[in-house]
């Protein structure tokens, strides 16, 4: 299960370094990639650009996706991600400081997993990554990806 | 009939023709009359002297008769010169007669009448004289044959042809006949002329009024583009145009308040832009300074005095205060651009599924909530959640330090509109600021005292007023506070 990567889409470097300490905190040790805007995250995913050559055979187990990023949004790479035969059963967990109903309402529409909010607090946060890390490391199972 | 012309013109016009239709029925029925009232003259002149004229003759004749007897029985030749009278008396009568007998007839008569009295007379006189003689006795048959020949004549003129008579009162009667039928063609004539116009005048005003209806009802839903067809040129046409100036009018306002609603939609696009960053990016220095000095008393908790760890809980407290302000916010602000949809909701039922929310929240607090009567509303169920849930927390939070907290919610529906109430026995606040209650950011009670943002009540506030009501608070320091709001009629809510 430690072979499984996390990828993390987070412009904020703070909440990149509260994530990171939270996941250490619950003792996730799992490679974290960080993708801080929208073309990161999807140059990554289907190696392109930085990540050219990338061995896509090695998807994340679940993506943890902002939804105001840089460049292209997050509900843009929430859909390419479903629209892409290569891409479309990963787990996608939105994480972010909305609770908007109609931004709820497009994640759940374009196929989200799972819609967390960030809370303010930090000890709740870490709760949050905890529960994260159990469900969608260790208890969720999800098909292989087709090569 | 011109029916391009003012009510006063036609009213006018409506009055001629009728005073022209009674002259003409009185014309015509007084020129009838004349003509059988000339026919009854001609009769009454004509024959009616001449009914009477016999008699009257007949007994003048026998008086100058009688007086010339009286004369000769008395041997008075005085009363012999009376009878000169008598014959003018005759005359007299007989000039009376005037134009009904024939004049040579009257002629005829007089010499006879000159005649019969010279000869009388001079027998009557021969008589009184005392003369006797051969001749007197043939004056005398003379004189007698020349009163009968008087007699004769004064029969002759007197008399009467009855058929004569009948002709002329048939004449009269057929002259009556025509009378009454000319009189009742005038008057259908008039009559029907005097209907004809008013139809016509009518039909005019009900095309007139047509033409204003269905132009006034295409108005009234809204379609100002649409122009009244303009009838004639009375006081209706005239508000025909008006209205269609009206219409004009309303078409620029129109056109008007729809660019108006797109640059209202465009601000409350940006508005919405805005609340969404308010929700991202103040959250995310709030989630670092709390996140950073978790870590820093985690990390370095134990190298630190102990007012230092203070200072740092201290910064925690307050950015939880501050996120609860931003969310404070984003939901007032979200009553204000949610969009409304008025449905029937048990406002009874949501206040017991905010309490259990409360409840489970705040698991040590024991609090009674009383449901008074059907408390049913019309309104925007997810609004009316949102209020409840201000109302109701509001409640919750100021009975916090009574024993027997109870929170009350009710409606009163003597009045035109239901009038639904939240009430509770806690903490209450001072009338003297009762007008403060509902701006946003304002408190009635010490932070250390009772929590909270300042934005609850100013969103409850926004939320009766999108459903078109009103709402007002009645309380007392300790004496708890009772909250009373209507949600409009049957119009629509409001935008903001």
């Amino acid at each position: 299960m430690k072979d499984d990567v996390i990828l993390l889409v987070e412009d904020n470097p703070d909440d990149e370094a509260l994530t990171m300490r939270a996941l250490k905190k619950n003792h996730i040790l799992n490679e974290v990639v960080i993708a801080r805007d929208g073309v990161e995250a999807l140059d990554y995913l289907f190696g392109t650009g930085a990540h050219a050559g990338r061995d896509l055979g090695r998807m994340p187990q679940v993506i943890l996706l902002d939804l105001n990023l840089p460049r292209i949004g997050g509900l843009d790479v929430l859909r390419r991600i479903r629209e892409d035969e290569r891409t479309k059963l990963l787990a996608v967990v939105v994480l972010t400081s909305s609770k908007e109903e109609e931004d709820l309402v497009r994640s759940y529409a374009l196929g989200a997993n799972g819609y967390v909010r960030k809370p303010v607090d930090f000890n709740q946060f870490i709760d949050a990554v905890k529960t994260l890390g159990l469900f969608w490391l260790l208890l969720n199972e999800t098909p292989h990806p087709r090569r | 009939m011109n029916l391009a012309s003012s009510f006063r013109a036609k009213l006018v016009a409506v009055l001629g023709v009728t005073a022209l239709g009674f002259l003409l029925i009185f014309g015509v029925s007084s020129f009838v009359s004349r003509r059988v009232d000339r026919q009854l003259a001609f009769i009454q002149t004509h024959y009616m002297p001449r009914l009477v004229l016999g008699p009257k003759l007949q007994a003048d004749l026998e008086r100058l008769e009688r007086g010339f007897q009286d004369a000769v029985a008395a041997h008075d030749l005085e009363a012999l010169e009376g009878t000169r009278d008598q014959k003018a008396e005759f005359l007299r009568s007989l000039d009376a007669a005037g134009d009904s007998v024939d004049a040579a007839a009257s002629d005829a008569l007089r010499r006879s009448l000159d005649d019969y009295w010279t000869l009388a007379y001079d027998v009557s006189r021969r008589l009184i004289a005392g003369e006797t003689g051969e001749g007197l006795p043939a004056a005398i048959a003379m004189m007698q044959s020349r009163q009968a020949a008087v007699a004769a004549l004064v029969d002759r003129t007197a008399s009467l042809d009855r058929g004569e008579l009948a002709a002329a009162f048939a004449a009269t009667a057929a002259a009556e006949s025509e009378a009454k039928n000319y009189r009742l063609w005038v008057s259908v004539v008039s009559f029907g002329s005097v209907l004809l116009v008013v139809l016509g005048l009518i039909r005019g005003l009900v095309r007139s009024l047509s033409a204003l209806t269905t132009g006034f009802a295409s108005l009234g839903r809204g379609e100002f583009g649409e122009r009244i067809a303009v009838v004639g040129d009375d006081e209706l046409a005239q508000l025909a145009r008006d209205a269609n100036t009206m219409a004009e009018s309303l078409e620029t306002l129109d056109a008007e308040r729809g660019r108006i609603e797109l640059a209202l939609k465009s601000t409350n696009r940006e508005l919405e832009a805005f609340s969404y960053s308010v929700a991202h990016d103040l959250r995310a220095p709030l989630r670092g300074i709390n996140g950073y000095s978790t870590a820093l008393l985690e990390d370095y908790g134990a190298d630190l005095p102990a007012e230092a760890k203070e200072y740092l809980g201290r910064i925690t407290a307050a950015t939880h205060r501050m996120a609860d302000l931003i969310d404070a916010l984003l939901s007032l602000s979200r009553v204000t651009r949610a969009e409304f949809h008025r449905e029937p909701v048990d406002l009874g039922l949501v206040a017991e599924s905010v309490a259990s929310q409360l409840r489970t929240a705040n698991p040590d607090r024991q609090v009674e909530l009383v449901r008074e009567g059907d408390v049913v509303a019309q309104g925007d169920a997810r609004l009316l959640r949102a209020l409840l849930e201000n109302l109701l927390g509001n409640a919750w939070k100021f009975t916090a330090r009574n024993a027997g907290a109870r929170i009350t919610v009710g409606v009163a529906t003597d009045g035109p509109t239901p009038v639904y109430f939240v009430r509770d026995n806690g903490a209450g606040f001072d009338m003297a600021y009762a007008d403060k209650l509902f701006a946003p950011f304002q408190r009635l009670h010490a932070q250390s005292e009772f929590a909270g943002t300042g934005i609850g009540l100013a969103t409850v506030h926004r939320i009766v007023s999108r459903h078109g009501g009103r709402i007002w608070a009645e309380g007392a320091v300790g004496k708890g506070a009772t909250f009373r709001f209507t949600l409009g009629g049957d119009q629509e809510g409001t935008g903001p």
